[in-house]
C-alpha cells in the first residue's frame, strides 16, 4: 500500500456510512515510466518478533505494476508484572502469525482513459492471552479476507470525467475457546459500485453519482436474514475563488437501507487565506453510522429494528505556516475545535437473560486538536520535532435508567488527554527518532469511578543509510518502551516492558 | 517578522496549556465493625475487569460496606463474583471468571484459604467440615473439593452447564441448565442418581416449598423460541406442574418465604406467588421504581426483609433497594458494579 489517506470529519461522510469520525482509503500510486524497482527486508524483534517482506514494482508507458508479499510473526512471550498475583509472570498464548499478498496494476489506455485493479489477501492466526485474572487461555482466532477493488477512469474532455469503481470483500473468521468450549466461525461477503461523474470548469466543480453496497454474512452466530442492501446518490459542488484564498465545498447525500430512507446528509466547508501565513477554516455536517451486521443480527441478541446513529459536527479552526521564521527554522501550526452530537448511540444492554443492542445514548463530544511542527534544515543537518494534542471531552447525555450516574460523565476508554511528539535529528547518513506517546486517565466504568491511569511511553530509534549507485541500504535499531514503563490499555491486558527491533531494507531502482 | 515571532510564542504556549485532569477519586474505608446478622452484597463486577466485590449491609441496615474483602485481606477479590456458601463458621465465595473459590471467616472475613484451578464454577455446597461440591459453567464436572486442604479430589461428570445445588431435607439436587434437567446427587458414593427433564428451559433457581416439594425456575431461551417458567415436582423429581411465562419473557431469582407457602422470583419486576397458585400472577409485588429494572432479588430468613439490586448499565455501581416484608421502601443503598446476588447471616 502506497498510500493511506483520511478524511476528517464529515466530510467523509461522502463516502457512505460508518463515517463519522472520518473514512480511511487505501490507493496505490501507479505513475507511468518509473522503471523497475525491487525492494526486501526483515525484521528481528524481541519476544520472538520476526518479519520479512519483499515487494516489485514495474512501471512501463501503457501500465504499471505492483506486487509484494509479508510475513510476520511473533511469539509475544514477555514478562509482566500480575497485579492480581502480586508477581512476576510470563505471557502465555499470545503468538501472532501474519502472511499477506498484494498485487496491485494499472493501465494507461490512453491520456484519457485509466484502469486498476488491486488484490489483497490476507491471512492471521493470532492466539489470545489471559488477562491479569485469567490463569491460562486456550483462545485461538483465524481470520483471512480477499479485497479486490477496481477503477476505470474516462475523461470525456477537459471537463467532464468519469470515474467507475468497483470492489468485493470477503471475509472469514474462527473463534475457538477450548475452555469455554466456545467456537464459532462466519463469513461475511460485501460488494459496493459505484459511479461517479465530475464536471469541472475555472473555478467551479460538481460531481454526482451513485453507490450501491451489497453485504451478506453466514454463521452460526448470524440469523438466516443477514444482509444488507444499501443504496446512496451523491452530489458536491466546489468553488475557489479567483485570487484562490476562498475554498467552498459541499455535498449531499441521499441513501437507503434495506428500502428504508435513511436521514440526508450533507457536508459544508469553507477556507480562507487571510494572509500567505494563515488560514481559516471551517464546516458542518450531518452524518450517520448505520448500525453494524453484528448489532442487527448477531445471535442471540441482535435488533434487527436498529435506528442508525445520526447526528451533527461542527469544527473551526486555523493553520499557520511559517517558513523560515529563522533563516533555517520553519514552523506549522494547525488547530481545530471541534463539536458532534450524536443520537441514538448504540449501545448493548441487557435484554432479559441475554444481551441486546439499543439506540440508547446521546453522546456529546467536543475538544480541540493541534498539530505542531518545527523543523530545521542546513548543509548537513535536519531536524524536525512534531507535536500533536488532543482534548476531547466525550459525555453521555442521556439515560433511561433512574439510577444512572454515567450522565455528563467521559465515555469509558475516552482519554481526556492525549499527545504525540515525534523529534527526528538527521547527519549526513545518520538518524536518530525519539517518540513519546501520552495518553491520559481513561475510565472503566462508565459513572467514572474506576480508571486506568495515564502512560507515557517513548520510544529511540537509530539509523543508518548508505547508496551505493541505485541501491539504498537502511539499517535501524529501534528501543521500544525506552523507560520501561509498565501500563495498560485495555484493563488487564498487559503490555510489553523495554523491547529492541533490528531491521533491514535493500532498495533497487532503475529507470 | 516581530508579528510573525509572536504568534509563533503565543501558538507554542496554546497547546502547553493543558489543565490537571485527576479524578476525582474516594478510597472508601471501612467505618464501623461488621458484626453478625449481616446482609451479603455479590457484586459481580464486569467480565474481564476484575472488579469483582463484596459489599455488607451491617445489622439493621445501618450502613453499607463496600469493597469489604478487598479491604480486609489487602488483595483483590477477583473477576465475576458468583455467589457465597455458608458452612460452619466459613463463608466460600466463588469467583467464577477467577476459577477460584475464597475460603472467608463467616464473622470477620478474615481469607482463610483459596481453592483455584476450578474453570468456571457458579454454585458451592457443602457437605461436610472437608467435602463440597461446586458446579461449573463450561467444566461438564462438578469438582469436589477438600475446603481443609484447599485441593481439588474428584470431578463428576456431567452433560455441560451445572448451575444452583442445594440440599433440601439431607437430599442434594443439582440444576443442568444447558440440558434444562435436575438431579439429585448422592454424596456418599459421588453419583448423580434420578434425573429429570425439566421441560421448560435455561433452569436458574432452585426452592422447597412447605409441602416438601420442589420448585424450578427457568429463564428461557427466547433467542431459540424456548420458553421459561416455573416448574413444580415432588421430592422424587415427578413433575406436578408446569407455568410457563407468556411471550419467551425471562425470570430469575426464585427465593421462597419464610413460612415456604409462597414463592419470590423477578419476572418483569418482583413477583410473589402462593405454592397453589396456578398462573403466574399479573401484578408487581412491589411497584418497580421507574427507570430500574431489578437484577437481583434476597429475602432476609430472620425478618422477611426484600434486598432488590439494581445494575443500572452494568458498567457502574449499582443500587440496592430495601423493602419491608410487607413491601415498604425502607432504604437505598450504592453497591459495587452489577449486584447479582444477596445471602444472609
Amino acid at each position: 500500500m502506497d498510500e493511506i489517506s483520511l478524511n476528517y470529519g464529515g466530510a467523509g461522510g461522502l463516502w457512505g456510512s460508518g463515517a463519522v469520525g472520518g473514512a480511511i482509503h487505501l490507493r496505490d500510486n501507479h505513475q507511468p515510466n518509473k522503471g523497475v524497482s525491487v525492494e526486501i527486508g526483515t525484521m528481528v524483534g524481541s519476544f520472538g518478533g520476526f518479519s520479512a517482506f519483499a515487494k516489485a514494482g514495474f512501471s512501463g508507458k501503457k501500465s504499471s505494476h505492483k506486487i509484494g508479499f509479508l510475513s510476520q510473526s511473533a511469539e509475544n512471550n514477555f514478562e509482566y508484572f500480575n497485579p492480581y498475583s502480586n508477581k512476576n509472570e510470563l505471557l502465555k498464548n499470545a503468538q501472532l502469525k501474519n502472511q499477506a499478498i498484494y498485487s496491485s496494476h494499472q493501465f494507461f489506455i490512453n491520456s484519457k482513459n485509466h484502469f486498476n485493479i488491486s488484490a489483497w489477501f490476507q491471512n492471521t492466526n493470532r492466539e489470545i492471552p489471559p488477562t491479569f485474572i485469567e490463569k491460562k487461555s486456550k483462545t485461538n482466532q483465524a481470520d483471512q479476507s480477499i479485497k479486490i477493488s477496481s477503477q476505470y477512469t474516462k475523461r470525456f474532455n477537459k471537463n467532464l470525467g468519469l470515474f467507475v469503481r468497483g470492489g468485493y470483500i470477503n471475509e472469514y473468521l474462527e473463534y475457538n475457546d477450548s475452555i469455554r468450549s466456545i467456537y464459532s466461525y462466519n463469513y461475511a461477503n460485501k460488494a459496493v459500485g459505484e459511479a461517479e461523474f465530475i464536471f469541472d470548469k475555472n473555478q467551479h466543480a460538481l460531481n454526482f453519482g451513485l453507490n450501491g453496497v451489497f453485504a451478506d454474512a453466514l454463521g452460526e452466530n448470524y440469523l438466516s436474514q443477514g444482509n444488507q442492501k444499501n443504496i446512496a446518490a451523491f452530489v458536491g459542488y466546489r468553488f475557489i475563488s479567483k485570487n484562490k484564498k476562498l475554498n467552498l465545498a459541499a455535498n449531499v447525500r441521499q441513501a437507503q437501507q434495506n428500502k428504508k430512507v435513511v436521514p440526508i446528509t450533507y457536508f459544508f466547508g469553507a477556507d480562507y487565506k487571510v494572509f500567505d501565513w494563515l488560514k481559516l477554516y471551517g464546516n458542518v455536517a450531518r452524518v450517520y453510522r448505520l448500525p453494524a451486521m453484528n448489532d442487527l443480527y448477531w445471535t442471540p441478541g441482535g435488533n434487527s429494528n436498529l435506528l442508525a446513529e445520526d447526528g451533527f459536527t461542527e469544527e473551526i479552526g486555523f493553520s499557520i505556516k511559517l517558513d523560515e521564521v529563522f533563516e533555517k527554522f520553519s514552523f506549522e501550526n494547525k488547530t481545530t475545535i471541534f463539536n458532534r452530537n450524536m443520537q441514538n448511540w448504540i449501545a448493548w444492554v441487557p435484554n432479559g437473560a441475554i444481551w441486546s443492542p439499543q439506540n440508547f445514548l446521546e453522546v456529546w463530544s467536543r475538544g480541540t486538536e493541534t498539530y505542531t511542527s518545527i523543523s530545521f534544515k542546513s548543509n548537513k543537518l535536519t531536524a524536525r520535532l512534531n507535536l500533536n494534542t488532543s482534548y476531547v471531552l466525550s459525555t453521555n447525555e442521556k439515560s433511561n435508567a433512574a439510577n444512572d450516574a454515567s450522565l455528563g460523565k467521559q465515555l469509558i476508554y475516552v482519554p481526556l488527554y492525549t499527545g504525540n511528539l515525534n523529534a527526528e535529528v538527521g547527519y549526513d547518513k545518520f538518524s536518530l527518532i525519539y517518540q513519546q506517546q501520552y495518553a491520559g486517565y481513561r475510565y472503566t466504568t462508565t459513572d467514572n469511578t474506576q480508571f486506568l491511569l495515564p502512560y507515557n511511553i517513548s520510544n529511540l530509534a537509530f539509523g543508518y543509510k548508505v547508496t551505493i549507485k541505485s541501491v539504498i541500504l537502511n539499517t535501524s535499531f529501534k528501543i521500544n518502551n525506552l523507560l520501561n514503563t509498565n501500563y495498560q490499555m485495555v484493563l488487564n491486558r498487559p503490555m510489553p516492558l523495554r523491547n529492541y527491533q533490528v531491521s533491514l531494507t535493500i532498495k533497487y531502482r532503475k529507470k | 517578522m516581530k508579528i510573525k515571532f509572536l504568534i509563533f510564542v503565543l501558538a507554542l504556549g496554546l497547546f502547553s496549556a493543558c489543565e490537571k485532569d485527576e479524578p476525582v477519586y474516594i478510597p472508601n474505608s471501612l467505618i464501623s465493625e461488621l458484626g453478625d446478622e449481616k446482609v451479603w452484597v455479590v457484586n459481580e463486577g464486569g467480565f474481564q475487569n476484575g472488579n469483582a466485590s463484596l459489599s455488607i449491609i451491617t445489622k439493621d441496615s445501618e450502613a453499607i460496606q463496600n469493597n469489604v474483602f478487598d479491604q480486609i485481606n489487602n488483595k483483590k477479590l477477583g473477576d465475576i463474583f458468583q455467589s457465597v456458601a455458608f458452612y460452619g463458621e466459613s463463608a466460600f465465595l466463588v469467583i467464577n471468571n477467577s476459577g477460584k473459590i475464597e475460603k472467608v471467616n463467616r464473622f470477620n472475613l478474615e481469607a482463610e484459604g483459596t481453592i483455584e484451578g476450578l474453570t468456571s464454577p457458579r454454585y458451592f455446597l457443602a457437605v461436610s467440615e472437608s467435602k463440597a461440591y461446586v458446579t461449573d459453567l463450561f467444566e461438564k464436572a462438578i469438582s469436589i473439593v477438600n475446603t481443609q486442604t484447599f485441593e481439588i479430589t474428584g470431578k463428576l461428570k456431567t452433560s455441560g452447564w451445572t448451575e444452583t445445588i442445594k440440599m433440601f431435607q439431607g437430599k442434594i439436587y443439582v440444576l443442568n441448565a444447558s440440558k434444562s434437567m435436575i438431579y439429585t446427587l448422592d454424596a456418599v458414593n459421588d453419583v448423580l442418581s434420578d434425573s429429570t427433564e425439566i421441560g421448560l428451559y435455561n433452569p436458574n433457581s432452585l426452592e422447597m416449598d412447605v409441602d416438601g416439594n420442589i420448585w424450578v425456575l427457568c429463564g428461557g431461551e427466547s433467542w431459540n423460541n424456548l420458553n421459561g417458567g416455573l416448574v413444580k415436582l415432588d421430592g422424587n423429581l415427578k413433575k406436578l406442574a408446569t407455568i410457563p411465562f407468556s411471550n419467551l419473557s425471562s425470570g430469575s431469582h426464585l427465593v421462597k418465604t419464610l413460612d415456604g407457602d409462597s414463592l419470590y422470583f423477578l419476572h418483569k419486576g418482583l413477583k410473589k406467588m402462593g405454592v397453589n397458585q396456578t398462573s403466574i400472577p399479573s401484578i408487581n409485588y412491589v411497584e418497580t421504581p421507574s427507570g430500574v429494572n431489578f437484577y437481583s432479588l434476597g429475602i432476609q430468613p430472620r425478618t422477611g426483609t426484600i434486598f432488590l439490586g439494581d445494575a443500572v448499565d452494568f458498567v457502574q455501581n449499582g443500587k440496592v433497594y430495601q423493602y419491608s416484608a410487607s413491601g415498604i421502601l425502607k432504604n437505598e443503598f450504592e453497591s459495587g458494579i452489577n449486584p447479582g446476588r444477596f445471602y444472609f447471616d
